[in-house]
């Protein structure tokens, strides 16, 4: 006997038929329904097509479908072929838009700028700039965590590091709001671009490529400045460095060199943090007990590390995209030279054929092989560095105020897309 | 019980090191080498975590006959 159909009833498999056509990473609401997507994916469609991303979507530069890995393995497979899937995609950054064998090069270079060895001195910095943040936000009982915290403080790690002058953050800041959340709903207007949007405040993609290209040679013509200072005044910062640096051991970086891996740098050591670090604080806003639990474990620095790993694998906000460099059947699925690939660590750090109850943080958890930093070639040239900056704010925040939740009536501001983040956290502060 | 990383597959995560220290160390690089593969009876569990943690599945551990967990 067939049983009765009920249409009003959803049913996953027949819902991931239209989450498959209309994922969009760049939608609003995008954030609400993420993990719920991804898991039906994972369980039903692995390989998805979104229509939503026909002609490359927000990555731009490809011409064919778009697909989106869903689930750990084949995500981590893609990583770790960057012949197959190569990450030369739209702006020329260095190290992360090149593929090996140059890449590797690249990354001989600058690997031992983030050591162990040469952060760990840097330590007590870092905590003091923590605390002087830490000393201007509380003195209200309500603020802005992301205006008064995770903002600022990666970017004064940031500056100090590679040498950026101070007083450049508001143009800084500029350069990264364009680079990394032009795309988003809204943003084009926030950022008073003057450019074409959709119903939905998504910009015109052509209008906002004329805008970033001439972003890029504002930033081009100031970070040139920068460079030819340090040819004359080496200083001990990054920015140095880069300018001694020999590529292969046999040439200097040329200007485009210099400037592309200065792009790079900006982006990536603007925002992450500033997004990880937001999305921690949602989470433990959102759970006491789970913040209670770090309370009690974060004098030990081995227990803090594993809670550091947890804590990224469960907010895990990049999805890069690489570009299939031929037609290559891939576990039968037909891909063709220039199709774009979504590689979704939200989803692969969510893969329950690899992590036991995925949605919960077990502070604990081990083993934990997540992907949030990438895995592969291309893995997070600052993660250790990122990692200190979250170990050390999560640790002197709760030192300071064990007691804060969400202000009542208030939602934090979260949002979707290639990076993800939070550009808003309203917490109150317990007084007690 | 032996440790060994394999240089080709590390990416200098340092979770082995992260985790274990005493068995795991850093190059200038960032990459994870082992100085003497051989791991102390009193380190072996936090060595075996150590090569767990590593998601690029850099770390062999090789048990000796009759060596203990």
């Amino acid at each position: 006997m067939v049983s009765e159909v009920d249409p009003e009833k959803a049913d996953g498999i027949y819902q991931v038929v239209s989450i498959a056509r209309e994922f969009d990473l760049m939608a609003a609401d995008f954030p609400e329904h993420e993990h719920e997507m991804y898991r039906l994916l994972r369980q039903h469609l692995p390989i998805s097509c979104p229509e939503t991303m026909r002609g490359g979507g927000l990555y731009g530069g490809g011409a064919g479908s778009s697909w989106v890995f869903a689930r750990y393995e084949d995500v981590a497979y893609a990583f770790h072929h960057p012949e197959i899937f190569s990450s030369q995609i739209g702006l020329p950054f260095i190290p992360q838009g090149v593929d090996p064998p140059e890449h590797t090069e690249y990354r001989k270079i600058m690997n031992p700028w983030f050591t162990q060895q040469v952060l760990t001195p840097l330590e007590p910095r870092i905590r003091e700039f923590a605390n002087e943040l830490l000393d201007k936000m509380l003195e209200k009982r309500e603020f802005d965590f992301v205006k008064e915290f995770s903002e600022p403080f990666p970017i004064i790690i940031f500056c100090q590091l590679a040498g950026f002058p101070l007083e450049d953050l508001p143009r800084l800041m500029r350069w990264r709001d364009l680079f990394v959340h032009g795309m988003r709903a809204g943003k084009a207007e926030d950022l008073g671009l003057g450019i074409p949007t959709d119903e939905a405040g998504h910009p015109e993609l052509k209008a906002l490529r004329q805008v970033l290209a001439e972003a890029t040679q504002e930033l081009y013509a100031y970070c040139t400045e920068l460079i030819e200072e340090r040819r004359r005044h080496p200083k001990e910062d990054v920015l140095t460095k880069l300018v001694q640096a020999r590529y292969a051991g046999t040439r200097p970086l040329t200007r485009e060199e210099l400037l592309q891996t200065l792009h790079l740098f900006i982006l990536g050591g603007l925002d992450t943090v500033t997004g990880t670090l937001g999305s921690i604080m949602v989470f433990f806003a959102e759970h006491p007990d789970k913040r209670r639990e770090f309370i009690e474990l974060m004098d030990d620095p081995v227990r803090v590390s594993s809670a550091i790993e947890e804590l990224v694998r469960y907010t895990s906000i990049v999805s890069p995209a690489r570009r299939v460099t031929r037609d290559y059947n891939y576990r039968g699925v037909q891909l063709r030279e220039g199709d774009l690939v979504v590689l979704s660590t939200a989803s692969a750090d969510r893969d329950e054929n690899v992590f036991p109850n995925p949605d919960e943080v077990i502070l604990d958890r081990h083993p934990n092989p997540h992907v949030g930093f990438v895995v592969g070639p291309h893995r997070c040239l600052g993660m250790q560095l990122a990692r200190r900056e979250l170990g050390i704010a999560l640790q002197e925040i709760h030192r300071r105020m064990p007691n804060y939740a969400l202000k009542p009536g208030e939602k934090p501001g979260v949002y979707g897309g290639g990076v993800k983040g939070v550009d808003y956290l309203p917490l109150v502060v317990d007084a007690g | 019980m032996k440790v060994r990383v394999d240089r080709e597959k590390c990416q200098g995560h340092n979770r082995c090191y992260m985790i274990c220290p005493e068995v795991y160390q850093v190059d200038d690089e960032g990459y994870a080498y082992v100085s003497n593969g051989e791991v102390p009876q009193d380190l072996r569990e936090q060595a075996r975590r150590g090569a767990e943690a590593c998601p690029e599945n850099a770390i062999t551990v090789l048990a000796e006959a009759g060596a203990s967990r």
